[in-house]
C-alpha cells in the first residue's frame, strides 16, 4: 500500500486490492494473507488475495472476486475488534 | 504478534511541496522486507480513530521511514504531512504484506514501474539494493505529474552499475528544460525502456488506473502475468 490518496467521492466507487487487508487479516489468521489462495463460491477462480478487489469505505473493507465482482469475505475492526464475515468463498489456503 | 504499537516521530523530511518522509522511532519493532507496508493509526481526543496504510520508504534495517503525499481533504495525510514534528506520538501496526515484496539474489532481473507515490515501496526496494550492493539488474519507469511531484529525485539520479532508471511525465505543463520522457506509460515506452521480458519479476504501484494500464501494456511486451506484482492504492 503505498497510500491512498484518493479523494472521499473517488472511494466509493474506486477500489484498491488485496494489499490493503494486510494488517487486518494478519490479525485473524496470525500469518501474512496477502499470498493465500482464494477459490470465489460464485465462478470457482482463484486468485491471490493480493489479486483481489478491495473497497475500503463501505463501510467496513470488502473483498471481491477480481473475475465476477462476488463479495468474497466483508472485515470490519472496530475499537480493535476484527470482525471477518465469510460470503462467497469455496476454500482458502495458505502457508 | 501482530498489535499496535507506540511510535514516535524522529525526523521529518520535506519531499515536495505535498509530500513529507517522517522517521519513526518505534520500540520492539522487527524489521521490515522491501516493498512491506504499516498500518498506522490516529486517535482525535474524542476517541475517533483513523487508520491508513503506508508503504516503508527505508530499506530493511534501516529506521523506519514513510513518505505521506498530501490529500488536501484527507483525514490523516494533512496532519502527518504539515503538523506532524519530532516527539508526535502515532501508532503502528506491522510490517505487514508478504506478496508485494522484493528479496536479493531471488530472480534474475527486476522491473520497477511506479505511478505517483506508488513509487515509495518500489523505493525502499531500490535502497535495499544499493545498501547492499546487490548486483541484480533493476529497471524503474516511474511516472509523475510534473517535476515539483517527483519524490526522491536526486536519490533516483544517482544510479549505480546495473540501474537504469526513467521518469516520465503525464501533466499539461512540461517545463522546457525537461529533457526526460513525457506522457504516460504506454506499451511503446515501455518498449524504450524496458528489457525483453525473459526472467525477473515485474513490480508495479501505483493509482488503481494507472495499474491497470501499466499491467496491460506490459502484457503486449509479453510480459506473463505471473511475473507480476502490483499494488494498488486507489
Amino acid at each position: 500500500m503505498a497510500q491512498d490518496t484518493s479523494t472521499p467521492a473517488e472511494r466509493s466507487t474506486a477500489h484498491v486490492d488485496g494489499n490493503a487487508l494486510a494488517g487486518a487479516l494478519a490479525l485473524a489468521f496470525g500469518t501474512d494473507m496477502t499470498t493465500a489462495t482464494v477459490q470465489c463460491g460464485d465462478c470457482d477462480d482463484r486468485h491471490r488475495v493480493a489479486a483481489t478487489h478491495v473497497y475500503l469505505r463501505c463501510p467496513g473493507m470488502v473483498m471481491r472476486c477480481p473475475a465476477c465482482g462476488a463479495t468474497e469475505i466483508v472485515l470490519t475492526e472496530i475499537r480493535g475488534r476484527i470482525g471477518l464475515h465469510v460470503r462467497r468463498v469455496t476454500a482458502i489456503s495458505f502457508a | 504478534m501482530l498489535r499496535w504499537r507506540q511510535a514516535t516521530v524522529t525526523q521529518r523530511i520535506a519531499e515536495t511541496d505535498s509530500a513529507t518522509t517522517l522517521v519513526l522511532d518505534v520500540p520492539g519493532w522487527t524489521t521490515h522486507r522491501a516493498g512491506q507496508h504499516v498500518d498506522l493509526r490516529l486517535t482525535a481526543p474524542d476517541g475517533y480513530q483513523a487508520t491508513r496504510s503506508y508503504s516503508v520508504a527505508s530499506a530493511p534495517a534501516r529506521p523506519l521511514a514513510i513518505t505521506v503525499q498530501r490529500v488536501d481533504d484527507g483525514e490523516v495525510s494533512p496532519f502527518l504531512a504539515d503538523v506532524a514534528r519530532p516527539g508526535t506520538a502515532v501508532e503502528v501496526r506491522g510490517p505487514v504484506g508478504g506478496w508485494f515484496v522484493w528479496e536479493p539474489n531471488t530472480t534474475d532481473r527486476v522491473v520497477l514501474l511506479a505511478g505517483g507515490s506508488g513509487i515509495v515501496p518500489l523505493a525502499s526496494m531500490l535502497r535495499h539494493r544499493r545498501r547492499l550492493g546487490d548486483p541484480t539488474p533493476f529497471h524503474l519507469v516511474y511516472s509523475a505529474r510534473t517535476p515539483d511531484r517527483i519524490l526522491y529525485r536526486d536519490e533516483l539520479a544517482a544510479t549505480t552499475e546495473g540501474e537504469h532508471v526513467v521518469i516520465t511525465l503525464t501533466g499539461d505543463d512540461i517545463p522546457p528544460d525537461w529533457d526526460g520522457e513525457t506522457g504516460r506509460v504506454d506499451a511503446q515506452t515501455l518498449r524504450r525502456h524496458l528489457p525483453a521480458p525473459s526472467g525477473g519479476l515485474t513490480y508495479v504501484c501505483g493509482p488503481t488506473a494507472f495499474v491497470e494500464a501499466a499491467a496491460a501494456s506490459l502484457a503486449v511486451l509479453g510480459y506473463g502475468p505471473t511475473t507480476i506484482r502490483t499494488e494498488r492504492f486507489g
